[in-house]
């Protein structure tokens, strides 16, 4: 082997072999471990949360050694952990954001029917559109938004909710 | 591993740590090898910072959508199939390992291990894209695209064994333009039904229907367009990525053969290496995300 050879130089620390093979093996282990928790133990919204500290934890075993950050300079560690903290950043203030806008956003069932995407998908619209040019089926449902309520300004009340509404969803 | 020593010959002399030892590969504005390989690997975390932000917009669309709608997700993801998924982060996972291996052995100057372990690194991608390919082509099969390709719940009321005081398109694919204009009529009424329908139990799909698998209504159908939209962009720019790294690692593997490499000089190795890591750990977060929660 080779390997004596290796030892004369200062090259980044060659990862041992038996740290690689652990690796894989703990990674493939989790794996598994994340499917069996997710698909065969309900913990209801935990699984969620159990899900991505698996994942977490997997990440960090690939980015420790398999990208070498163990042994490498922490400037590189820094580079990630920034990087990351502007994510967790991000998403914090949109989540935080989208409570703000809790009152305009729509129920789903009331934004995507099947008649809407009947109306907006290309696939099925557009042949139907171009054989019956006289009967155009789309701003037939526009119609039936409530009077006063432009498209995604803010949830109906109990009463118009009733009837769709156009939603931000539906381009 | 007998012709590794061969490959030492492009070596001048043996390393002696300084300056005065000019390795062929060693640019001019460095001290040293070992300055040039920080610097790179440095300016490559800092790229793969900026891949992980760009990717975090998406995770962000996630996390917003999931919050606001968790119906979406709740109905959607279990059309997607977690088996080829399990196998697909398997495979992404076994070829980080190769890849891992392949600069270990480019550091230990194992040339033919390392353009072996860079190649199979390359089989992983392909493998992985193949099994992506089938699951993409099953979801459009059903109508399931991102977007306002998302035809599910026309498909599925088309396999209604009951209908809704509409005519059944018997023997033709295309619907009439007239039900949509009824159904839009209609309006509230429909939906209000169909919403009641849901609750009493299961829809009645014709026998043999794909909709029966799952059971879910035109209606829920239809609300689970977000999570397709945001299923295809967050593993569409991650399946970009992999093709993207198989090309690098390919390129990689070709110069590993070419003997370009050795203890000295693989700075281009490991940082196509960390690219390839970087895939794989975002993989890592997007598979029980989308497929399995």
């Amino acid at each position: 082997m080779a390997d004596t050879h290796a030892h004369s130089t200062h090259e980044p620390h060659a990862c041992p072999m038996w740290i690689l093979i652990a690796i894989f093996g703990a990674l493939l282990v989790l794996t598994v471990v994340t499917v069996f928790t997710a698909t065969q133990i309900d913990l209801g919204a935990y699984n969620l949360l159990l899900a991505m500290f698996i994942a977490v934890i997997k990440g960090a075993l690939v980015a420790l050694f398999f990208m070498h950050l163990w042994w490498d300079s922490l400037f590189n560690a820094i580079a990630l952990v920034s990087g990351l903290a502007f994510l967790a950043l991000f998403i914090s203030f949109s989540i935080v954001d989208t409570y703000q806008y809790e009152p305009s956003v729509l129920p789903l069932k009331d934004v995507l029917t099947p008649a809407k995407i009947k109306a907006t998908s290309i696939h099925e619209a557009a042949p139907e559109q171009s054989e019956h040019a006289d009967v155009p089926p789309v701003p037939e449902i526009k119609e039936h938004r409530p009077e006063g309520v432009p498209a995604g300004e803010r949830r109906p009340t109990k009463s118009e909710s009733q009837s769709p509404a156009e939603g931000p969803a539906t381009p | 591993m007998s012709q590794v020593e061969t490959n030492t010959t492009t070596l001048d002399e043996p390393h002696t740590g300084g300056a005065h030892a000019h390795h062929p590969n060693l640019a001019h504005h460095f001290e040293s090898m070992q300055q040039q390989n920080d610097a790179g690997k440095l300016a490559m975390w800092v790229f793969l910072a900026t891949e992980i932000l760009m990717f975090g917009g998406l995770f962000c669309a996630y996390a917003v959508w999931r919050a606001r709608h968790y119906d979406s997700f709740d109905i959607g993801h279990v059309y997607l199939d977690w088996k080829l998924g399990t196998v697909n982060t398997i495979i992404l996972i076994a070829s980080s390992f190769t890849m891992a291996w392949g600069v270990r052995a480019a550091q230990l100057n194992h040339r033919t291990a390392c353009w072996v372990l860079c190649f199979l690194t390359v089989l992983g991608g392909a493998g992985f894209m193949g099994i992506k390919y089938v699951e993409y082509t099953t979801k459009f099969s059903h109508g399931m695209g991102p977007g306002r390709l998302y035809t599910a719940p026309i498909h599925a009321e088309h396999d209604l064994a009951v209908d809704h005081g509409r005519n059944v398109a018997t023997g033709s694919e295309q619907i009439p333009a007239l039900s949509a204009v009824t159904l839009a009529e209609a309006g509230v009424g429909s939906d209000v039904h169909e919403g009641e329908h849901d609750q009493s139990g299961p829809p009645l799909y014709k026998e043999g229907s794909y909709w029966n698998h799952h059971g879910h209504s035109p209606q829920q159908l239809a609300m689970a367009r977000p999570f397709f939209s945001i299923y295809f962009l967050l593993t569409g720019l991650h399946g970009l990525h992999v093709l993207v790294g198989m090309v690098l690692v390919g390129w990689i593997t070709v110069r590993a053969y070419n003997g370009h490499f050795n203890a000295e000089y693989n700075a281009p190795v490991d940082i196509v290496g960390l690219y390839w890591h970087l895939v794989d750990l975002i993989w890592i977060f997007l598979f029980p995300l989308l497929y399995l929660i």
